[in-house]
């Protein structure tokens, strides 16, 4: 109740916007980082510790609307282990078992990346705003390995969006997102677990020249574990209409997705 | 043969590059595992002849293995060479092929096919049987099959001709099986059904539950109308010791497989997994009983040579070899898992009929393209149960992969 009586009077302070307009800027911020309907995305993982490199993964993921995706490990180590996301229901297939586990959000989040992070692409369909303003953009200054900081968008006025989780199974509650006033780029965002603890900080780019509509490149930093930081690489983001039986558990143990 | 197949499989793969993990619809995973394991006997087993001969006290073992997965379009090939020292040999892991027709999916070849709901035990995997109890293990193996299958959304129904053609084997015979599985909001739901000539009628259903973001429920059950277990035929004579294995597999009537469990996983890493099941197809205490008086006998006596003995009783140690040793069975597992490479566990098998007790423990750590494992096993619990009395009492190894 106290919430919600806040945000209607902190909408009446000038500089403050909501509702409709909130809303539309959360998904214009989406649209630079996924086009609508479904998508491929091969995506790349390193991760790094105190700067030097440490492992690096391969996934190729489908999304669908209505909070669907399906995360296909392709790097050596993980290849034929699959993770299926609809909504908050997860299953994951792995290499030794053949054979498609339920299982809960806490252990979709084991593992050394979370899928959430590689999977979960927009933040409209899960997140809603609580409050925005206009700020001053933060600046990436840490030293990322084999990331040129100096490529990421250094834009001076930002809207900070106070994002709150609206659906269940999402790997963060809370979201304090940045982004660019003019163009709506999305620039950086602060991830908030269950706890209140400040998990992650995400910082998008644009680094690959050849790409110029969707951020290419998601440098995450950990908060907890302080000398650890993972660079994303988005390579390929191409819209594929895939058959929604593709997305039933039952299917992760055929093979008829390479052809797809 | 299987050599030939498995350097058929190398030489699809090298028809690119067999290092690379993927060039253009081609796939491929190589991986290379050795593993040293150390075995320790035990020597107040019943069932070990050795103790009786002045066998050894301990042995190595060690397993290398090269496992080639070859992807190509709809078709996977896996195929595995093993070197375990005493024994070089090659085979086919899988090799199907999947498509679809219209609305229908099918597969045709060798593939795994893992129906079960459990960890420690699956009852409803009525084709693909694994060893829950194993350490160590290999890639499943998977089994011959032509399968049709109805996929929707939200629900999927799937037949199965699992081995054709094949009879007159324990582990492997001619079926067909069905599987309906759907799934909603906070449940997946599983109906089995499997019929063969000599198994007959296998029922069965099972159901996974998500209570919270935390924790999951499971449990599932299998009514088998016939199965078949290897029994000592001595039992039923008056003689004590036999010349040929006296080993046989004897068919029976109506038995229940069953499994109920929870498992928590905390946002901290930590796990805790606990699962009771009941084998019906498994040797009741009084089997067990009936064995164990049969061994002290051929032991006692004294009426033959010391190597027949021996080798009546290592005959009888082949009951050690079943999937579930006794009927009734409790299983915990605490692991952990740091989210970045290293997760860890403590598995404890128990037997309450007769206080058997066995204790798991594995370390396990992931690199880029290296993952390492350490475990070691103890077998124990009261003097006269079950798992106290399996020929070895510890068996430790270490474990390294390399894939590419």
């Amino acid at each position: 109740m106290f919430r919600y009586m806040l945000v209607v009077m902190l909408g009446l302070i000038p500089g403050f916007v909501f509702g409709d307009e909130a809303a539309q800027i959360l998904h214009d911020a989406d649209s630079f980082r996924l086009p609508n309907g479904s998508v491929r995305v091969e995506t790349d993982v390193r991760q790094y510790r105190n700067n030097k490199l440490d492992k690096e993964r391969r996934y190729t993921v489908y999304i669908k609307p209505q909070r669907r995706s399906l995360v296909l490990m392709k790097s050596p180590l993980e290849v034929g282990q699959k993770v299926l996301m609809l909504g908050d229901k997860f299953w994951l297939l792995t290499i030794d078992s053949q054979r498609p586990l339920r299982i809960t959000a806490s252990q979709k989040l084991l593992g050394e990346a979370s899928t959430g992070d590689i999977a979960n692409m927009t933040w409209s369909e899960d997140y809603v705003t609580q409050n925005a303003e206009d700020v001053i953009c933060p600046q990436l200054t840490a030293t990322i390995s084999d990331v040129d900081v100096e490529r990421f968008l250094k834009p001076s006025e930002c809207i900070q969006l106070n994002l709150i989780a609206k659906v269940d199974g999402v790997t963060y509650s809370n979201i304090t997102l940045y982004i660019e006033k003019k163009h709506r780029t999305p620039i950086k965002a602060d991830l908030f677990v269950n706890s209140g603890k400040k998990a992650k900080e995400a910082w998008y780019a644009k680094l690959n020249s050849s790409n110029d509509k969707y951020i290419d490149t998601m440098v995450l930093i950990d908060n907890i574990q302080s000398t650890h930081h993972t660079v994303i690489n988005y390579n390929n983001i191409e819209p594929k209409e895939c058959p929604d039986e593709f997305f039933n558990p039952a299917a992760l143990i055929r093979n008829t997705l390479p052809g797809w | 043969m299987r050599y030939f197949l498995f350097f058929i499989t190398l030489g699809v793969g090298g028809y690119q590059n067999v290092f690379a993990l993927e060039y253009g619809v081609v796939q491929y995973n190589l991986k290379y595992l050795l593993s040293p394991e150390y075995h320790e006997i035990n020597h107040n087993s019943l069932y070990y002849p050795g103790s009786k001969l002045g066998g050894k006290d301990k042995f190595f073992s060690l397993k290398n293995e090269l496992e080639l997965r070859v992807q190509w379009d709809k078709i996977i090939i896996q195929s595995t060479l093993s070197d375990k020292g005493y024994s070089n040999l090659s085979y086919i892991n899988q090799l199907y092929y999947d498509d679809a027709v219209g609305f229908l999916n099918f597969t045709f070849g060798k593939k795994v096919i893992s129906w079960g709901v459990g960890h420690a035990f699956r009852p409803l995997d009525v084709i693909q049987h694994e060893n829950r109890r194993a350490i160590n293990t290999s890639a499943l193996i998977g089994v011959p099959l032509i399968s049709v299958e109805k996929i929707t959304p939200s629900d999927a129904l799937t037949v199965v001709w699992a081995n054709p053609f094949v009879d007159h084997d324990r582990n492997k015979n001619e079926s067909v099986a069905f599987r309906y599985y759907l799934f909603s909001d906070n449940y997946d739901f599983h109906f089995v059904g499997q019929y063969s000539r000599k198994n007959k009628t296998e029922t069965g259903l099972g159901a996974t539950r998500i209570a919270n973001e935390n924790i999951s429920l499971f449990g599932s059950i299998l009514y088998a109308q016939r199965y078949s277990n290897i029994k000592n035929s001595l039992i039923l004579t008056d003689n004590i010791y036999s010349e040929v294995d006296p080993m046989e597999i004897r068919e029976y009537t109506d038995a229940v497989r069953a499994n109920i469990g929870l498992q928590w996983t905390g946002n901290s890493g930590f796990g805790i997994l606990l699962e009771a099941y009941y084998d019906g197809e498994a040797y009741s205490q009084s089997d067990w009983r009936r064995l164990d008086r049969l061994t002290k006998e051929q032991v006692a006596s004294g009426l033959v040579s010391r190597e027949v003995m021996a080798g009546n009783v290592a005959w009888s140690s082949a009951a050690f070899y079943q999937d579930n040793l006794v009927r009734e069975n409790y299983f915990m597992r605490l692991s952990y898992d740091n989210a970045n490479g290293f997760k860890s566990s403590f598995d404890l098998l128990l037997a309450p009929k007769d206080g058997g007790v066995i204790a798991t423990i594995e370390l396990m750590y992931e690199k880029n393209t290296q993952r390492y494992r350490l475990g070691i096993r103890h077998y124990g619990g009261k003097a006269d149960s079950v798992f106290y009395n399996i020929p070895e009492s510890n068996v430790s190894w270490v474990r390294f992969e390399l894939s590419f």
